[in-house]
């Protein structure tokens, strides 16, 4: 059984760090398939990415294509839904992805994987109830599952500490 | 904070969905089949006699391309914006350029807020002794170089200067070359605010720069202006003095004098290109700027200034020679659209973590993973 109790928004840094790693694909197959969600503008984003956003692009594709990923955004008919999101984007110190990242959560009962400090305590503060994860605890997790071993963990975890993501 | 349908005013909301609405051109018609809604439901909405709901102002946001948070607050409309949205339909700078200002310069002033930066002073207001002649605007230059302590020498960065010393806040963005060269606005809550064409050459933008800033600090009431590339034979009296002052601004008259005799001699011989194009590297000004200020001052005639316009002197191998590249040139790297300032707040308001690393991009009009690569590997080769 997987020790997510709910699925998971993937931040834009989370990706960030395991694909610069070269790990985005092992670290998420391993998890039960609808586990993580990313929002539209995460995709978009990395769409503009001049060097390489072809190649992440096609791969969260690919991704979404086998059921490892789900691709969501703002429910355009929730109001609940909307106003979280504004209310986060009236506060002037998140992105639109994470905006929508944790309005989404917030309100489908989701929870959120980021490694960012304010994205991590306005989401804190905005609804309790939604469980926080960073990479390096995401991997853990996974050890603790038995999904992946402590090695394989251990040569993710250094590959995205010599990519500088650390 | 919270925000609700109840919370937020109607009126607010309403005066906001109408301003965006017209400034993108849109009727209520348009906008009425567009979303499914009856015309007079949306004047409803619009005049704040009606609530709008979370998810029509979602739609009002999506057909209007403003961000959501527009519409919620107070205060954000402003008198100069509108002014040059209007001015903009009869330019060629597009509308969304012009909303991208509007939301670059709210940025800029919410940073300063939100790191505690202290005040910026204000350039000074002429406006009201309606300086016009080209003799105050000769004056008003010199006396402006006086109180920015330059002292005759050339102004190394405009930008830096005025954006660190004015507290103005310059951008650069692209726009059609042959329609547009710079505006200003000057606003209560934002302050001195320019836009500057980044697709026009470096010592063009120079002396737009100084051209808008005559216009901020002697035609302040008009509150905003677009200059459709002006020439520097204009005619309207307004635009010939701010030509006058960005000329006095950028190459005073002692300098000139005092560079000219250092290069002329035997002295009162006839001024040559090669003169010329000195100038121009040295005060960082086109060759056209340094020779319709020769003109200006008479230490040229207007018939050798013909005569040396008509020989494409900056495209010379000479030009070359002597270290003037020619305007089109494209070794000339492009100007940041984000001012000096704006960027070091931003990322102190990061390093402070009061925004998160992809709002730092947003700000920074920058894509979230391309800025992380290089921050990477900004760290990677031993920078901070």
């Amino acid at each position: 059984m997987s020790p997510l109790k709910k699925p998971v928004v993937l931040d834009n840094d989370v990706i960030s760090r395991l694909y610069s790693a070269g790990a985005l694909r092992r670290a998420l197959e391993i998890w039960p398939k609808g586990s993580f969600h990313i929002t539209e503008r995460v995709i978009k984003e990395a769409r503009q990415w001049p060097t390489q956003g072809q190649k992440l692009v096609t791969l969260l594709k690919k991704l979404e294509t086998e059921g490892i990923l789900v691709f969501i955004s703002i429910d355009e008919s929730s109001e609940e839904e909307i106003w979280a999101y504004a209310t986060l984007q009236l506060k002037k110190n998140l992105g639109r992805g994470e905006s929508a990242s944790i309005a989404i959560a917030c309100h489908r009962g989701f929870d959120i994987a980021t490694d960012d400090s304010v994205a991590a305590d306005t989401c804190k503060a905005m609804n309790p109830s939604v469980s926080i994860f960073g990479t390096g605890a995401l991997l853990n997790m996974a050890v603790q599952d038995g999904l992946i071993t402590q090695h394989e963990v251990n040569d993710i975890q250094f590959k995205i500490r010599r990519a500088g993501e650390a | 904070m919270s925000v609700t349908t109840a919370s937020v005013s109607t009126a607010t909301v309403g005066h906001a969905l109408k301003q965006a609405r017209t400034t993108i051109g849109l009727t209520l018609k348009q906008v009425g089949k567009s979303m499914g809604i009856a015309m007079s439901t949306i004047s409803e909405i619009e005049s704040g006699n009606r609530r709008v709901s979370a998810v029509e102002l979602y739609r009002f946001a999506k057909l209007y391309q403003y961000p959501i948070s527009f519409f919620l607050e107070e205060s954000e409309t402003s008198a100069s914006f509108a002014i040059l949205l209007r001015a903009a339909k009869t330019t060629s700078v597009s509308k969304e350029t012009i909303i991208n200002f509007h939301e670059l310069c709210r940025s800029y002033r919410d940073l300063r807020k939100l790191v505690g930066a202290p005040e910026m002073p204000s350039p000074s207001d002429y406006s009201t002794s309606r300086p016009t002649t080209l003799g105050h605007a000769e004056e008003l230059a010199e006396a402006e170089r006086g109180s920015l302590g330059l002292n005759g020498q050339p102004i190394k960065d405009i930008c830096d200067l005025l954006e660190g010393k004015r507290g103005i806040k310059i951008f650069h963005l692209p726009e059609d070359p042959e329609g547009f060269s710079g505006a200003f606005t000057y606003d209560e809550q934002l302050g001195a605010c320019f836009l500057i064409n980044s697709h026009h050459p470096k010592r063009r933008r120079t002396f737009t720069v100084a051209h808008e800033y005559a216009h901020c600090i002697a035609h302040r009431n008009q509150l905003a202006l677009i200059d459709a590339c002006p020439a520097f034979e204009i005619r309207n009296p307004r635009e010939r003095f701010a030509n006058a002052f960005a000329a006095a601004f950028l190459m005073p008259r002692r300098s000139v004098n005092e560079v000219l005799g250092q290069l002329v001699f035997p002295q009162k011989s006839t001024l040559t290109a090669e003169t010329l194009i000195h100038l121009a590297i040295y005060f960082g000004v086109s060759f056209e700027a340094i020779g319709w200020r020769l003109v200006s001052l008479r230490r040229l005639s207007l018939s050798r200034w013909e005569d040396l316009l008509s020989q494409q002197v900056p495209s010379s191998p000479t030009a070359r020679l002597l270290g003037y590249c020619r305007e089109e040139e494209p070794e000339e790297e492009p100007p940041d659209t984000i001012p000096r300032q704006y960027k070091y707040l931003a990322y102190k308001a990061y390093e402070m973590k009061l925004i998160s690393f992809e709002k730092l991009a947003e700000l920074l009009r920058r894509n979230y993973f391309e800025l992380k690569e290089e921050l990477k590997r900004g760290s990677q080769e031993g920078d901070v």
